[in-house]
């Protein structure tokens, strides 16, 4: 009897194995995204903010979207998106707010350059360094 | 005297045993550390072990994540491992059986001699026929198939030697009964033979998937793909890239064995040993 309960359970547990390997074989990669936060993003652009608008300039000044910066006064913090080992990761940067119009902030940070893809919306809080998932527009 | 003499066998069993046991749990335990701790722990740079560390400095569930989410390429190695296996053994056990019984009960010209060439077949090492198994399976167009693995085991003479000793001594006289009867070859086969060789088969089942499972040498020969390795190739190569990850991977591909061996190894007896079960 014994041995026929250690025969049954060792079968099952087989088989489970067997069909938890096959499921998160094909499930993986979707379980993975929906377990991290997904995230949209936007390119950052150099610019200053002025009367008439919006202008381009050579300075370390970037117009960043309101939604994308964290924090109050005149530091808050933004996330850059970076490219490493096949994923993406979201770095925390600190940027000092020199003004607003309400859709964009003026900002001065040494560690952004032109061209960097910054967060703008995500489904879940973040912390610096996170893994993340990059959902396409 | 007797008594003391026992303590102390018992003592050097239990040690033995530890020694056995211990790569076991030491990957299983391994497989709970955080990979920083793993790529500190295995740091060759120095040409030696940094460290064995049996206690995680934090027991987290990392390397399974890594391994069952983030890295499927070794899921992929894993079933490559099975489409490998379990046809093999399947193959083997189907293929041995009936020929076991040919050789053993039934009598055919050069019966005895064709036997014997089996048994050479058997003392051959591997590595003496890969390259002519190479050049049959390229004539055959079976490389980079999964079949140039699963028919050269198919066919194996392992099997065949192993499950004549059991047949053997089955006596003839309960063969000769069913002739009587008007049982044909296959029938005796199935109902009289088989019934009595269970132990041997599930000898045979253990010992050829524990073979076919942890096989590295065919695969890397006969594949040119990389991605039909199984996980007993990658877990070799696993060093020069998820390092962090390869006590997990481990314990995933032990899983399987153990299970198999929990369920057939009360029915495994000696070949050798005539059973009246």
């Amino acid at each position: 009897m014994k041995k026929d309960k250690i025969k049954r359970v060792s079968l099952v547990l087989g088989i489970l194995f067997l069909l938890v390997v096959l499921f998160l074989t094909y499930f993986s990669s979707t379980i993975d995204a929906m377990l991290i936060p997904n995230v949209k993003t936007t390119e950052v652009m150099r610019g200053e903010l002025s009367e008439e608008g919006y202008y381009y300039n050579q300075q370390d000044r970037f117009l960043i979207p309101v939604k994308a910066v964290s924090g109050f006064g005149e530091t808050g913090t933004v996330f850059v998106i970076n490219w490493i080992d096949g994923d993406y990761y979201a770095n925390e940067i600190e940027v000092q707010i020199i003004g607003s119009d309400g859709m964009y902030y003026e900002v001065y940070a040494s560690g952004l350059h032109g061209g960097n893809r910054i967060i703008y919306s995500t489904s879940k809080s973040l912390t610096d360094v996170d893994r993340v998932y990059v959902v396409e527009d | 005297m007797k008594k003391t003499k026992n303590i102390f066998k018992y003592i050097l069993l239990i040690i033995i045993t530890l020694v056995f046991l211990f790569p076991v749990v030491y990957m299983l335990a391994a497989s709970f550390m955080p990979e920083s701790q793993v790529n500190t722990m295995l740091d060759f740079t120095n040409e030696e072990y940094k460290s064995i560390e049996l206690i995680p400095e934090k027991a987290t569930g990392e390397q399974y994540y890594q391994v069952f989410f983030r890295r499927p390429q070794y899921l992929d190695k894993f079933w490559n491992s099975v489409i490998m296996t379990f046809p093999t053994v399947i193959g083997q056990t189907v293929v041995s059986a009936m020929a076991a019984f040919a050789f053993a009960k039934l009598n055919f010209p050069f019966r005895d001699k064709l036997f014997f060439v089996y048994i050479i077949l058997l003392i051959l090492p591997l590595q003496v026929t890969l390259v002519p198994n190479y050049m049959v399976l390229e004539n055959l167009n079976l490389l980079n198939n999964f079949l140039a693995v699963i028919l050269p085991g198919t066919f194996s003479a392992f099997g065949i030697c192993l499950l004549r000793q059991s047949i053997k001594y089955i006596p003839d006289s309960s063969i000769e009964a069913a002739r009587i009867d008007g049982a044909g070859y296959f029938k005796i086969f199935t109902q009289i033979i088989l019934p009595q060789i269970k132990g041997g088969l599930a000898t045979l089942v253990l010992l050829t998937f524990i073979d076919n499972w942890n096989i590295v040498e065919q695969p890397l020969i006969y594949f040119e793909d990389e991605g039909m390795y199984p996980l007993s190739v990658t877990l070799g190569d696993i060093g020069n890239s998820d390092f962090g990850i390869i006590f997990a991977c481990g314990v995933m591909f032990m899983v399987v064995p153990l299970l198999i061996f929990a369920y057939g190894h009360k029915d495994i007896d000696s070949p050798f040993i005539s059973t009246d079960k």
